[in-house]
């Protein structure tokens, strides 16, 4: 394997190849919509989000300033266990392992079998033959003894994953782990012109709201019932174009009436509650709208800060001492440069970082 | 204001009946109840048995007031334990009369009143005026015309003759106290207790720092007092609750006749779940006519095919949004 900026090469020509190859990524699309396990117009998005963001020269920017220190290649392997809640959603860490020289190991979910797979083998024939491994039974990795991992849960759901990994080793004992917990970001909406609220449908309702990259919580200075019957007519446009998959749960019904009976305003938006609340996450189809100011924002973000991923601004210069690198504009809230930071950490330098880590 | 003790406690009406009448009667007479009911969906001409009545979320009592119209003036207030920070739950009773009875009528099917002595040891509580414990306990104390039973001083050691003398006397002891009350004075005295004393915990771990399994508290209790684990028994009721569950030894707690336990789906609380699903505790409690006899907890349990019921702690929401790895689900 030769240096990164040929492992750049190989990245881009098994990207070219698997766009160009129809049958190869049609197949892969048309067994994922089968299955109803994303809407066709998530996928669709995922993917042109891919074919914007990755270049040539986005992944050398990406790389420039770790170019010193990325090894020539590295025998270790990193584990990425895939949580599949959006289409493709881990891309960015097949990236980063193969970037920075690493083996990869990948735990694909069965939410998402299809796509990620696909990719793979074809980045496996563009180039990286050997240093790709993948499966949807974590039970085929056992001995893996990897000595890297990254993945994302929190609390209890994290420790399960953890014993597993050593219980039957494969993670090493001594292994670092990169263990993601956001699980929402906020929207602080300072002004109410329609192109914001057009953007703050689309981030809210993209990929039905699964990605921690979706808005959870908006805080605005305005009077939110106007704003909110405003904000209405986006998400029905939104809809419109991008048929959803889910319904009204029986759990958010119950919450509206819970609402109703308490007297906490609200609006039931087809199968999305929006409430006037501070947030409590019972339920990924509720929305708090909390209305306040920059200060607001910052007790919020302080309050939630390991589940929060970003906080998105019409204007993201706005200042949030002790928050600056969670801050990104609104526009972007789906449409993520490829360097983007889960969690706030970027995994190509956590990778690269760790080269030097001596396992026993 | 009706006086519903002697229909709520009365033995041969059957529990479905009693529980349709109560969801009548708070349909009508709870405005929060029945907006809740209403947006549902759900109204009497519905609801054909108790379990199609639909369970109000217990914050509801930290939210807002969660009483019948009729009620002009309630003799007690209770509010949940908690810091100063948080907002706690509240239950208005509109009947202390109805409340004592629950209590008495409760532990007495299960224990023996006429026999047994109670103390109450509840540090930690000296300071919550508004504890619906201390008033329970209270009662418990009072109706016991012997003068046996009280309030433990907090900073003494346990007056172990007259536990003997308890004992000589051929009387039942139930020391009743928070866990975690019980397991701080374990840190520094332990005890050989007579067979006659049964140490009754409140739970009350959810509150408190340190985490520990019903499992593990018992034996830890069982050692440090000396006693059996049968001897260990537990209580279940909340602020929001005017009767109590009991476990008397082993791991699974039984409901007097007017309080009834469903394990519910947290996904769908109008579906109750089949014995060994883990789920929400939901509650249908008649002696709560004057607030609420319909509402879910946040409690995590599992019901056995008799209807008895273990909780096995607090619910937490998985953080759904978010790419997390749930291997359960893989």
């Amino acid at each position: 394997m030769r240096h990164f900026e040929d492992r750049i090469d190989i990245i881009i020509q098994a990207l070219e190849n698997w766009f160009s190859d129809s049958a190869v990524l049609e197949k892969a699309m048309n067994d994922t919509l089968d299955e109803g396990l994303f809407t066709k117009k998530d996928i669709e998005h995922s993917l042109n989000w891919i074919r914007k963001s990755v270049s040539k020269e986005t992944l050398i920017e990406w790389c420039a300033s770790l170019e010193d220190i990325i090894e020539e290649n590295t025998e270790k392997t990193v584990l990425c266990l895939h949580a599949g809640n959006l289409p493709l959603v881990g891309i960015q860490d097949i990236f980063a392992v193969l970037l920075s020289g690493y083996n990869y190991a990948g735990k694909i979910s069965k939410k998402d079998p299809y796509l990620i797979k696909s990719f793979l083998d074809t980045l496996d024939d563009a180039g990286f033959k050997g240093k790709i491994r993948s499966t949807t039974d974590l039970k085929t990795l056992k001995e893996l003894k990897a000595e890297l991992v990254m993945y994302s849960g929190s609390g209890e759901s994290a420790k399960r994953v953890k014993k597993i990994l050593l219980d039957q080793n494969i993670a090493r004992k001594d292994s670092r782990k990169l263990i993601r917990t956001a699980g929402f970001s906020l929207a602080y909406l300072e002004r109410t012109d329609d192109t914001c609220l057009k953007e703050l449908a689309e981030a809210i309702l993209r990929y039905e709201g699964k990605g921690c990259r979706s808005v959870g919580v908006v805080v605005s200075p305005s009077q939110p019932v106007s704003l909110i019957k405003r904000l209405e007519k986006y998400m029905a446009a939104y809809w419109n174009e991008n048929p959803p998959k889910k319904q009204l749960s029986p759990k958010t019904r119950y919450r509206f009436a819970y609402n109703k009976a308490i007297g906490r305003e609200q609006n039931l938006i087809r199968h999305i509650l929006i409430e006037q609340n501070e947030p409590d996450f019972e339920n990924d189809d509720i929305i708090y709208w909390v209305r306040g100011d920059l200060f607001t924002v910052r007790k919020l973000a302080q309050a939630y800060l390991f589940k929060l991923q970003n906080i998105y601004a019409v204007n993201p210069k706005i200042k949030l001492p002790g928050f600056e690198d969670h801050i990104e504009s609104l526009a972007s809230a789906q449409q993520p440069p490829i360097d983007w930071k889960p969690d706030g950490i970027d995994p190509l330098k956590w990778l690269v970082e760790n080269q030097s880590l001596n396992f026993g | 204001m009706r006086d519903w003790s002697e229909y709520i406690f009365d033995p041969p009406v059957n529990f479905e009946e009693k529980a349709l009448h109560v969801f009548d009667h708070q349909f009508y007479h709870n405005r929060l109840y029945n907006d809740f009911c209403i947006a549902m969906g759900i109204n009497t001409s519905i609801v054909q048995s108790v379990k199609e009545i639909p369970l109000l979320p217990v914050k509801a009592f930290r939210e807002a007031s969660v009483l019948c119209n009729y009620v002009t003036k309630t003799d007690l207030e209770f509010r949940s334990s908690g810091t100063t920070s948080m907002r706690l739950s509240t239950h208005k009773v509109a009947s202390a009369q109805m409340y004592r009875l629950s209590v008495l009528e409760g532990m007495k099917h299960f224990y023996n009143l006429d026999n047994t002595v109670f103390w109450g040891y509840v540090p930690g509580y000296s300071d919550n005026l508004n504890s619906s414990l201390i008033w329970m306990i209270k009662q418990l104390i009072d109706q016991d015309m012997s003068g046996n039973s009280q309030f433990l001083p907090l900073e003494e050691p346990w007056d172990l003759n007259e536990i003997r003398r308890i004992n000589k006397d051929g009387k039942q002891l139930i020391i009743i106290g928070a866990a975690f009350g019980f397991l701080d004075m374990l840190k520094t005295k332990t005890y050989q207790l007579p067979e006659n004393v049964i140490i009754m915990e409140t739970g009350g771990m959810k509150t408190h720092r340190r985490q520990i399994t019903r499992e593990g508290l018992h034996d830890e209790l069982a050692k440090g007092f000396g006693l059996p684990a049968s001897n260990i028994h537990s209580e279940y009721g909340m602020t929001e609750m005017l009767s109590q569950a009991y476990m008397q030894g082993g791991e699974w707690f039984q409901t007097p006749p007017w309080l009834n336990m469903t394990i519910r789906d947290p996904d769908n609380p109008m579906s109750i779940l089949p014995a060994g699903k883990e789920g929400l505790i939901g509650v249908v409690d008649l002696a709560n006519v004057h607030s609420c006899s319909f509402f879910l907890t946040g409690d995590v349990g599992v019901q056995n095919k008799t209807g008895a019921f273990k909780v096995n702690g607090r619910w937490r929401y998985a953080n759904l949004r978010g790419c997390n790895f749930l291997i359960e689900e893989e």
